[in-house]
């Protein structure tokens, strides 16, 4: 599966990469796409990743795709892809669920190239996507050891959001040992949703896990959490973490060594 | 302002965050630089400074503050410590020199209007083709004339920005000399020209000049003009300064002007008196004005002098609301007739005309004349006009009956001591005499609504009477002068009344004028054309040229009437325009017709050149304010009814700020002066105010630790870089004083380092370099710097140890101060705008009531991303040996920082040349275009 062509002169693309499911790809840019509009795609080394914030900066998506996590990924030098995404979805709306994807990006650098195989290989489409120059502004993420972090499920997650949403604008998130609460207080009253720590583990992915260093209250726009629950699909689980006067984590995991996408989200403070 | 370059060194460490971040802050901002820049910067198109700027800025700024939840407190400039004095003095004589250039583009601007003036002109004539009446009275003057109108406009034109802008009185005078080649061309003998010549005034002699070079004589003329304003270094004639710039001039100053004037005057009239030395009526007619104007030097020496002392008395005068915003403008034109029917025969024509705006309006002419001439020193300074006509209209009659009553007049005269022109008669010869006055309200000037306008009679007069005159004057040697100039009054007026007849006539064309007195400028225009009319009719056996002077008095005088009818400008400049033309229709310029392309092209580069000029003009100005106490007064009430709390400073307001933030009292410094980081500021906010969301934050912790600059080095950067404190080494730069603050890291180290590059010898070139010496990097140093050092120049205070403890340890308020913001007073501020900026409270509610609702809802603000994730750093250090110096001072290094390591570490993963990459972007940023146009991507199905 890992197949790392390191300096494989017969290429003539500066980068090119290959992915056994393109559901992946698709998925990862619904989660992101009404968050951010035009966002460089990194390509190392080390693999695929992208950062942008959404308009008001408010939010911070991170993504990263793992050079293991590829069928075969071959980066001679580092590039940065700016793309436009409505663009990509639209190119990759041509890819079915179960097809394979290679991108590759050539010296020039003004283009990249998606190719969709299908399964049993009797279906090849090329497309060829114009890239752009992204002025974007990278953040560093500073290591942080979380007070709290709340581990569930991320359909649970997307109801909460939905349904509380539906309430007022912003959540109140109280973490203690027993219990995670969501609290919205709105124009038309008042609601909250308590989730407290599964005593039996049936389902790995049902599982609510809180590990917590000290308790957390803190309060944040629900609107956004709304539009990270659209990363549900990636993965059964979501992570919460938070500090305080630290922005939120949400974090979805591609599973084992893939990567990762986490959105980081500004609290509102008092 | 600030530390030379400081700036620039410390931008790799600092970042750029939003708004957001500042929110909920308390911020101490340093006003005085703010004022500064609004001045600058605050300008409409004309570059004249906004009403009221410094409120304005200061308003919108504060409601941005307000609005981010900022908690400002603001610190104005105490007393100016003894260090920046002489930055200030440097500064002072900046802005002179820089008066100066302004004078000198605005004589350029002059000039080139009239050039371009003359190209349309010419243009015109062209069009007009074979219709053009041709006159074979080709007169050269009428050309200059219509330069000197053009130069009038101008002039009014530039004297409203001035006295908009620059509320001091603004005066200009215009001497103008119309000198009709016509009668010259008929009379042609020497004696005669000789004649003309010797009654040239000083203007005049400039028109004879400009007879051989219209063009040189027009920039002499706006010269002329232009140091009539208040800067003036080189002493003109009096008649081109008014009373009350020279009385805005320091007392010494003054005085010294005012005896350069008077021998200057003397000379003069010795010159002329030679001149006319064989002609004796000529003579003693030279005589006589001479001595007029001398008497009309001492009398506004006199007034000047009074109202000098006065303004000394009454403290500093109030600049920001003058009340009498003046200005003067005399015309005085002299032509000889033609039909000058003895050989000796003069004629001189001569127009005055007087624009005069005053505070007050009123109705009866004399007390009218008398109170413009209390209202406002201007005034003054006219009435002193040595010979007056102190009749009005309806005292004409007694005056003229005076007969030749010299003690009657002279005490009549005197008694009605105003402000009425005067306008020379010389005997024996059809002197045609137009007197226009103006009298009107300043404020309502601007509106153009209503004002006061005089008409003055015209009169002609054929008096004989030159051997009496020459008597008069010859009495009047002996005797005192107030009394001489009603003596001379006299002498005239009873050569007057020798014309009865003549007088009757010109009384009844007076008479339209008079009862139109109190009408508009455009009615007051038509009067005068029908006074010109029957003038003319009047006169019709007379030459043309009497009537083209006329006509073209009466150009200038809607020209000079356009500035105060507001509104009706435009239709007398159109009426203007008319007149002109059929000035130019009666007159060939053959001399000025170019060839098509040719005037295009000149066309082309005066216009070009005007832009250009005006540009400068705009930028000149800009710089030519300066803060007054009485904007701080304004200022602090405005703060008082945003409910920001404000303090004044003992000396510097940027050391009180930073002590604030040293103290913890406020958590960063609003500032764009570098010095703040040297009187200790820990986190410095700079462009607050340029972009809309994002701010430049500057951390000493950052300077100190990938900069390895702390204060006391920073204090000693500042000395070699220079500042408001000290001058700093001549042809020192960021990247020199950082690696010289790296082989000198102490004050005591950079006194070796003075030694050193005061030396003159070359024992550099001995020193060998071992890098396990101590003293190592000092002699890299000199080895590496043996050169330039020849280029530095260091003086001999350097380094001064009063310099580093202005900055070490500056005068500054310690007392514990509690700040507390309060809640914008809405009503307060609506009263406030309407009256400071004329809004109304739908305008203010716009701008104050999102703040207020800011203010008011101040919990569960929104965070940004940045303030927790910092953001990459907005500057790179982009030198080589910069970067050396700052590695060579600080341990801890932030590679983000430099721009070479980042680019060495893409050129590490790459193996592709620069070129490449440029033309990626290229081709990158060309698809981002087309994108944005319009969104195509591209499809090769297999």
């Amino acid at each position: 599966m890992v197949s790392k062509e390191e300096q494989n002169s017969s290429s003539s693309f500066q980068f090119e990469a290959r992915l056994t499911q393109a559901s992946l790809i698709k998925k990862i840019l619904e989660a992101i796409k009404d968050l951010v509009t035009d966002a460089n795609f990194d390509c190392s080394a080390e693999g695929l990743s992208l950062q942008a914030m959404d308009s008001s900066h408010v939010s911070l998506v991170s993504m990263v795709l793992h050079a293991q996590g590829f069928e075969m990924f071959q980066c001679q030098r580092a590039v940065s892809l700016g793309i436009n995404l409505a663009s990509l979805t639209k190119i990759l709306k041509c890819a079915g669920n179960d097809d394979s994807i290679t991108l590759r990006a050539d010296e020039k650098g003004d283009k990249a190239e998606f190719v969709f195989e299908s399964q049993s290989q009797d279906r090849l489409s090329e497309f060829e996507l114009k890239l752009m120059d992204i002025d974007s502004e990278h953040l560093g993420i500073p290591d942080t050891k979380y007070s709290a972090v709340v581990e569930m499920p991320s359909s649970e997650y997307r109801r909460i959001c939905s349904d509380l949403g539906l309430m007022g604008d912003t959540v109140r998130i109280s973490v203690s040992k027993e219990s995670v609460k969501f609290q919205v207080d709105g124009d038309i009253g008042k609601g909250s949703v308590c989730l407290h720590p599964s005593s039996v583990v049936d389902k790995p992915t049902e599982v609510v896990k809180i590990s917590l260093e000290e308790p957390v209250d803190m309060i944040f726009s629900i609107r956004y959490l709304n539009n990270f629950a659209k990363a549900a699909p990636l993965s059964d689980t979501v992570t919460l973490s938070l500090s305080k006067d630290f922005p939120l984590q949400v974090e979805f995991k591609f599973g084992e060594q893939m990567g990762y996408l986490r959105y980081y989200l500004a609290p509102k403070i008092d | 302002m600030g530390v030379k370059g400081l700036w620039e060194l410390v931008a790799p460490v600092g970042r750029r965050v939003s708004m957001d971040t500042v929110a909920n802050k308390t911020l101490a901002i340093d006003v005085s630089i703010w004022l500064t820049q609004f001045l600058y910067a605050m300008r409409d198109s004309e570059g004249e400074l906004i009403r009221n700027a410094h409120l304005l800025g200061i308003l919108r700024r504060c409601c941005k503050l307000i609005f981010y939840n900022v908690k400002p407190i603001f610190v104005f400039d105490g007393a100016t410590p003894q260090l920046k004095r002489r930055t200030l003095i440097s500064r002072q004589n900046q802005r002179n020199k820089q008066k100066l250039r302004l004078r000198r583009i605005a004589e350029k601007l002059l000039l080139n209007e009239l050039k371009l003036k003359k190209l349309k002109e010419n243009k015109k004539i062209e069009s007009k083709g074979n219709e053009e009446r041709v006159n074979p009275k080709v007169n050269p003057r009428d050309l200059y004339n219509q330069y000197m109108d053009t130069v009038l406009r101008a002039t009014l034109e530039r004297s409203n920005i001035e006295t908009e802008k620059d509320t001091d009185q603004v005066d200009i005078e215009a001497v103008h000399n119309h000198n009709n080649n016509n009668s010259m061309e008929q009379l042609e003998s020497l004696v005669e020209e000789r004649e003309v010549e010797a009654q040239l005034s000083e203007a005049e002699e400039e028109g004879d000049e400009k007879e051989e070079d219209i063009n040189t004589g027009v920039s002499n003329f706006s010269e002329r003009l232009a140091s009539s304003e208040r800067e003036q270094y080189e002493v003109p004639d009096i008649s081109q300064i008014s009373t009350d710039s020279l009385s805005s001039l320091p007392p010494e100053m003054f005085e010294t002007i005012v005896s350069e004037i008077r021998s200057r005057e003397r000379n003069l009239h010795r010159e002329e008196f030679i001149k006319a030395e064989n002609d004796p009526a000529n003579f003693s007619k030279k005589q006589l004005e001479g001595f007029l104007r001398l008497s009309q030097t001492k009398k506004e020496v006199v007034k000047a002098r009074a109202t000098a002392y006065s303004h000394v008395l009454h403290g500093r005068r109030r600049i920001a609301s003058d009340p009498g915003k003046n200005y003067t403008l005399t015309k005085i034109s002299d032509s000889t007739p033609e039909n000058g029917r003895e050989l000796n025969d003069d004629g001189q024509f001569c127009t005055n005309f007087r624009l005069e705006s005053s505070i007050e309006s009123n109705n009866s002419k004399v007390d009218e004349g008398l109170d413009c001439a209390k209202s406002t020193s201007n005034a003054e300074n006219h009435s002193e006009f040595c010979v007056r006509h102190s009749e009005t209209k309806n005292e004409r009659e007694p005056v003229l009956i005076l007969d030749r009553d010299i003690e009657g007049s002279s005490q009549a005269d005197v008694e009605e001591d105003e402000d009425i022109e005067w306008v020379a008669c010389p005997p024996d010869s059809n002197c045609n005499f137009v007197e226009h006055e103006w009298t009107s309200n300043v404020q309502v000037e601007w509106d153009g609504m209503e004002q006061n306008i005089r008409n003055r009679s015209s009169l002609c007069l054929d008096s004989p009477s030159s051997a009496d005159l020459v008597k008069h004057l010859n009495e009047d040697d002996a005797e005192e002068e107030d009394f001489m100039t009603a003596d001379i009054q006299s002498a005239i007026y009873s050569s007057l009344a020798n014309e009865h007849c003549l007088k009757h006539e010109a009384e009844s064309c007076a008479k339209p004028c008079e009862s139109h007195l109190e009408s508009t400028s455009k009615v007051d225009f038509w009067d005068k054309e029908e006074t010109m009319n029957s003038l003319n009719s009047l006169k019709e056996d007379e030459n043309e040229v009497f009537s083209r002077n006329v006509m073209s008095s009466k150009v200038d005088e809607a020209l000079h009437s356009s500035p105060s009818s507001g509104n009706h400008l435009n239709t007398c400049f159109e009426e203007e325009i008319l007149n002109e033309e059929e000035i130019t229709e009666t007159r060939v310029s053959r001399d000025f017709i170019l060839p098509d392309e040719k005037l295009e092209s000149l066309f082309q580069e005066f216009e070009n050149e005007r832009k250009e000029l005006h540009q400068e003009f705009t930028h000149l100005k800009s710089g030519s304010d300066m803060i007054t106490d009485e904007m701080c007064e304004e200022i602090r009430d405005l703060l008082r009814m945003l409910g920001i709390p404000y303090i004044q400073a003992p000396m510097e307001a940027e050391a009180q700020c930073a002590y604030f933030n040293q103290i913890g009292l406020v958590e960063g410094v609003i500032t764009e002066d570098s010095d703040a980081f040297l009187f200790g500021a820990r986190t410095v906010f700079r462009n607050i105010f340029e972009d809309k969301k994002y701010v430049e934050q500057y951390e000493m912790d950052d300077i100190e630790r990938y900069l390895g600059l702390d204060r006391e080095k920073l204090i000693l950067l500042c000395l070699l870089l220079g500042s408001d404190y000290t001058q700093g080494i001549h042809g020192v730069g960021v990247v020199n004083a950082t690696e010289i603050i790296r082989a000198f890291p102490s004050f005591e180290e950079l006194k070796e380092f003075a030694q050193w590059a005061n030396q003159l010898s070359l024992e550099e070139e001995r020193l060998s370099l071992d890098p396990e010496d101590p003293n190592f990097v000092k002699k890299e140093f000199f080895l590496k710097h043996r050169k330039m050092k020849r280029n530095w120049v260091v003086h001999d205070s350097f380094p001064s140890k009063h310099v580093m403890d202005a900055y070490s340890y500056p005068v500054i308020d310690t007392r514990s101060i509690e700040f507390q913001c309060q809640r914008p007073n809405m009503a307060q501020l609506v009263e406030f705008c309407r009256a400071k900026f004329g809004w109304d409270s739908d305008k203010v509610k716009k701008l104050v009531v999102p703040v207020l609702k800011a203010y008011d809802a101040k919990n569960q603000s929104q965070t940004r991303i940045e303030q927790y994730f910092h953001p990459m750093r907005f500057a790179k250090i982009k030198s080589k040996r910069l970067e050396n110096a700052v590695r060579g001072i600080t341990m801890a290094v932030d590679e983000e920082m430099f721009l070479s390591k980042s680019k060495q570490l893409v050129e590490d993963v790459n193996s592709s040349t620069d070129e490449k990459t440029s033309n990626m972007r290229k081709r990158r940023k060309k698809n981002t275009k087309d994108r944005r146009k319009k969104y195509s991507y591209m499809e090769n199905g297999p």
